[in-house]
């Protein structure tokens, strides 16, 4: 609990007064990089970092690789993992002292071989504070250091996700009862589904559903919850079974559904 | 744990592009707080060192940003001072102007406590045109502004003094059909709000207009203006209000008065009663008034929605006699009729049709009947269509158009291809139009816009205008680097067949931060566009547009150094209390020609227009019909327009009413469509 609180403090969500005035306050835009390239070619882009806080802030960078677990939680470690592309990758300096409320325009470049096989590299850009902040909270004072990873995708060549798409299956998600797929990815790139979906449960209500757009990597299963609403309910309960049809979108490919979940 | 990522799913709804912290993916990007001591913890592992481009000497490339002052202290305030050289030259028939206008405008901001937000904005010009409303020699404008101070027993106060609107009851500003227009006064305005709805409005002055080039300033007409009001909700379904104003010995246009021609004096009272239940509103308007000694003219007039579900249903009757007026404004009068409109929106599904029936009241008006109809189906998350009707039939004949368009979203950004078809009493117009919003780096955009137009029958100077005109606009900028900012757009029009006049236009804006409170703000432009007609089909109870739009050739260089300060902001962000967390929120007012609600490279910003946040804290839309609230707290927001420096015909749908949620670092664009109605 204390973890998720310091969590929320150090992020922005719910923020009390006295953690944000010692905050690590970094805006960092884009949110994250979705880019193409092709072999044998340097990708050169820019990360804004807004310093937010009304001092002088240094923030440390380097870059991680990444997992995405099953609990929709990102993992990042900084030891080199099998098939990382992050010696592609060049970074424009280790460490920048920012003036309040200044912004800072950081580099960073990948330099793709070659012979690299059509795919995606994935890898974070970190960015931490390099003073830890205090947060405060009830009777209790707790050093943090805030920490932003913002992830890159580098699609290259002709790499592309190649969706499948099992089920049905019911999820529970925040204590809801959701329309679940399976989905399957057997190509070379992250994907994301979404699409147009409707139904109607067995009380005759009609819905509209909302893929959840989770980024399922190459060689991953992962649930992708349809979500559903209605004109004037944003979380309504659905009475099962409950008919989906509509399309499935992802990439360039669709898939027309028609399923019933019971 | 998957609570966890849930949360932060969640938390990635509630917030809009520009953030890291609140993206779409912000499951997968932010990571958790690492405690010193946890830091550590992380697995085992050969070290992996990172390359640095060029050995990691690369020169910095930092801003100071936005003039925020290090000193934390007190409740914001903020000053902004602006000096203005302006130089510009236009022709027409044989005969030019150079006009030269230099000046000050100063704006501040501070909240207290006790006594709510307070602004003040100042101008002082010399300079101008010789001709036009822009005379020259001294002038400016002065408004002091008070926002929410409170009181006890639940009451807020609103005051102003100086340049300002004159204020209307919440129930005259929110009507759908017949816009009650606020009038430029100098003087003093009140709103004051307490419980159980209570609002009771008043203010007066001199009449005037707001002119100026890049300078505000503010002309007196003789005369004078005043109007007092009030509204109240008896219960949670109930609104009734009542409005008077009053204008005496108005001279309507700048100048001396002329001999023979009268001034103008009214008197006019509104009665309003508004019932909302549950989706459904019907709202009661009875408007009684007489001026210049012409007859007593009434109006009546009842507007009715319902919204069930995805469905929206507005229909109203009216009859409005002629010559009516509120204060020195005209509105729409000598009319009789009703409408209906039936709107269904889903995700995937819009589609809006609607019927208007007007008959002139005295018999020496027209009478129109108004059909449109409006569908748009997004096929797939990449593809959309869509197309609108308009059909009017009146006495001197039938006007009708057609719009058919296709929207993707491609590799290269989001495009549009749209075909017109309008054929007109006065002519036909046929046009072919593609539009694409490019992709571009972070803090860069570009748009453009082609079309190729044949316009028949038009007549100008006497002669029909039968011609083709290719026409090419290009819409784009960015921050090139943190210092230095850039946008602009060029337009040119050829008739490649005919003898419509080309036209050229150009204008570049620079914003380059010299230091943390410094910036210089530079705009050139030159328009060169010949004398037009526009083909249109609309409802004839919108304002009527000038049947030809009289040539232009016109060049200017605005030259703006600024000076900013913002204290404490950060602590006490707008609408936040101190301690508070702070987002920003920035975006566009423009004119949607095309109703598609993106900014193309052949639409324009809509400048000089005030954006309202929370009812509070009010800011000027630039040039381009930007504008920008850098520091506001963390929460639920909601934005407004005054649509008071809108041009005729374009409106607003709702007051322009956005709401948005701001996070703690996050950024919020919005973009506010401004509309002809269809």
């Amino acid at each position: 609990m204390l973890r998720v609180s310091i969590l929320l403090a150090v992020f922005g969500a719910a923020l009390s007064p006295s953690a944000y005035a010692q905050e690590f306050a970094a805006l960092v835009s884009p949110p994250r990089f979705e880019l193409v390239t092709q072999p044998g070619k340097i990708l050169r882009s820019v990360i804004e970092v807004s310093n937010r806080s009304t001092a002088t802030a240094r923030y440390l960078f380097h870059t991680a690789d990444w997992t995405f677990s099953s609990d929709f939680s990102v993992n990042f470690q900084d030891e080199l993992q099998p098939g990382s592309c992050r010696p592609w990758v060049a970074i424009e300096r280790p460490e920048v002292t920012v003036p309040g409320a200044g912004t800072l325009r950081y580099r960073f470049e990948v330099t793709v071989p070659a012979d690299a096989p059509a795919g995606e590299c994935r890898f974070a850009l970190m960015i931490e504070g390099a003073e830890p902040s205090i947060a405060r909270g009830k009777g209790l004072d707790m050093p943090v250091t805030g920490r932003i990873g913002v992830i890159v995708y580098l699609t290259i060549g002709t790499g592309a996700p190649d969706l499948q798409v099992f089920g049905p299956k019911i999820a529970t998600l925040n204590g809801q009862q959701i329309p679940t797929l399976i989905v399957n990815n057997s190509g070379t790139a992250h994907g994301r589904m979404s699409g147009f979906l409707t139904g109607k449960d067995a009380k005759g209500i009609s819905y509209d559903f909302t893929p959840s757009d989770f980024p399922i990597l190459p060689r991953e299963q992962r649930d992708v919850f349809l979500t559903p609403s209605t004109a004037t309910d944003d979380h309504p309960t659905i009475t099962y079974p409950v008919t989906v049809k509509g399309t499935l979108e992802w990439g360039k490919q669709r898939t027309e559904l028609n399923q019933i979940f019971r | 744990m998957k609570r966890r990522g849930i949360l932060a799913a969640q938390l990635a709804l509630l917030c809009g592009a520009g953030g890291l912290a609140f993206s779409s993916a912000v499951y997968a990007q932010v990571a958790p707080p690492v405690l010193p001591s946890q830091a550590r913890d992380l697995p085992a592992g050969p070290a992996y060192h990172d390359r640095y481009i060029s050995g990691g000497s690369l020169p910095l490339d930092i801003s100071h940003a936005d003039g925020t002052s290090s000193d934390p202290q007190g409740l914001a305030h903020s000053l902004e001072l602006d000096g203005v050289l302006s130089a510009r030259s236009s022709h027409d028939a044989g005969s030019g102007a150079h006009v030269m206008e230099n000046g000050f405008f100063a704006k501040a901001q501070w909240e207290t406590a006790p006594y709510g937000a307070w602004s003040l904005d100042a101008s002082a010009r010399t300079g101008g045109s010789e001709r036009g409303p822009s005379g020259q020699g001294q002038g400016g404008v002065i408004t002091l502004r008070q926002r929410g101070m409170p009181f006890d027993g639940d009451w807020q106060a609103d005051n102003a003094i100086g340049d300002l609107n004159s204020p209307d009851i919440g129930l005259a500003r929110i009507q759908p059909r017949f816009y009650l227009p606020t009038a430029p006064v100098q003087g003093l305005a009140t709103e004051w709000r307490g419980p159980t709805g209570l609002q009771v409005v008043a203010g007066g002055g001199v009449p005037g207009l707001y002119d100026g080039i890049a300078v505000p300033n503010f002309r007196t007409l003789p005369g004078s203006t005043a109007t007092a009001g009030a509204q109240w909700s008896p219960s949670s379904q109930w609104s009734v209000g009542g409005q008077f104003v009053e204008a005496r010995d108005v001279n309507l246009r700048i100048g001396p008065v002329i001999e023979g021609n009268s001034l103008m004096s009214s008197s006019t009272g509104l009665l309003t009663a508004a019932w909302t239940d549950r989706g459904a509103h019907l709202q009661l308007n009875l408007i009684d008034g007489n001026g210049n000694a012409k007859s007593n003219a009434v109006g009546t007039w009842v507007d009715a929605s319902f919204a069930r579900g995805r469905v929206l249903q507005n229909a109203g009757i009216f009859r409005i006699d002629p010559n009516m007026t509120w204060g020195n404004q005209m509105i729409s009068n000598d009319a009789q009729g009703g409408y209906y409109r039936l709107n269904y929106q889903s995700r995937q599904w819009l589609a809006d049709i609607g019927v208007d029936e007007v008959r002139s009241v005295s018999g020496l008006g027209t009478n129109t009947t108004f059909v449109t109809g409006d569908a748009r189906d997004q096929l797939s998350r990449d593809w959309g269509v869509g197309g609108v009707v308009n059909a009017s039939h009146a006495d001197g004949g039938t006007n009708w158009s057609l719009e058919g368009y296709v929207d993707h979203a491609n590799a290269a950004g989001t495009g549009r291809a749209q075909a017109d078809f309008t054929r007109t009493v006065a002519g036909a117009d046929a046009a072919l139009t593609l539009n694409e919003a490019w992709s571009t780096p972070v803090g860069m955009r570009l748009s453009t816009s082609t079309s190729v137009e044949r316009i028949s029958g038009a007549v100008i100077s006497g002669l029909p205008q039968d011609s083709t005109v290719l026409s090419i606009a290009v819409f784009g900028g960015g921050q090139f680097t943190t210092a230095l900012g850039v946008e602009g757009n060029v337009r040119w029009a050829k008739a490649v067949q005919g003898r419509a006049a080309p036209a050229v236009s150009a204008n570049v804006s620079l914003t380059w931060q010299l230091s943390k409170s410094w910036e210089v703000l530079a705009t050139y432009y030159d328009s060169r566009i010949g004398s037009w007609t526009p083909l249109t089909v609309q409802s004839p109870l919108t304002p009527p547009i000038a049947t030809v739009v009289p040539s232009i050739q016109e060049r200017g260089l605005f030259v703006t150094f600024r000076y900013r300060r913002a204290s404490g902001s950060h602590f006490a962000p707008l609408g936040g209390a101190a301690g508070a967390g702070s987002g920003e929120i920035s975006g566009v007012v423009f004119l949607d020609a095309n109703h598609n609600g993106h900014l193309d490279a052949s639409e324009l910003g809509a400048p000089n227009v005030t954006v309202v946040l929370d009812g509070r804290f009010s800011v000027q839309t630039d040039a381009g019909g930007r504008f920008n609230f850098p520091v506001v707290a963390t929460g639920h927001h909601v934005i407004t327009v005054v649509p008071d420096n809108l041009p005729l015909p374009w409106g607003l749908i709702n007051e322009g009413r956005a709401e948005c949620v701001v996070s703690t670092r996050d950024r919020t664009e919005i973009d506010i469509a401004a509309q002809r109605p269809r």
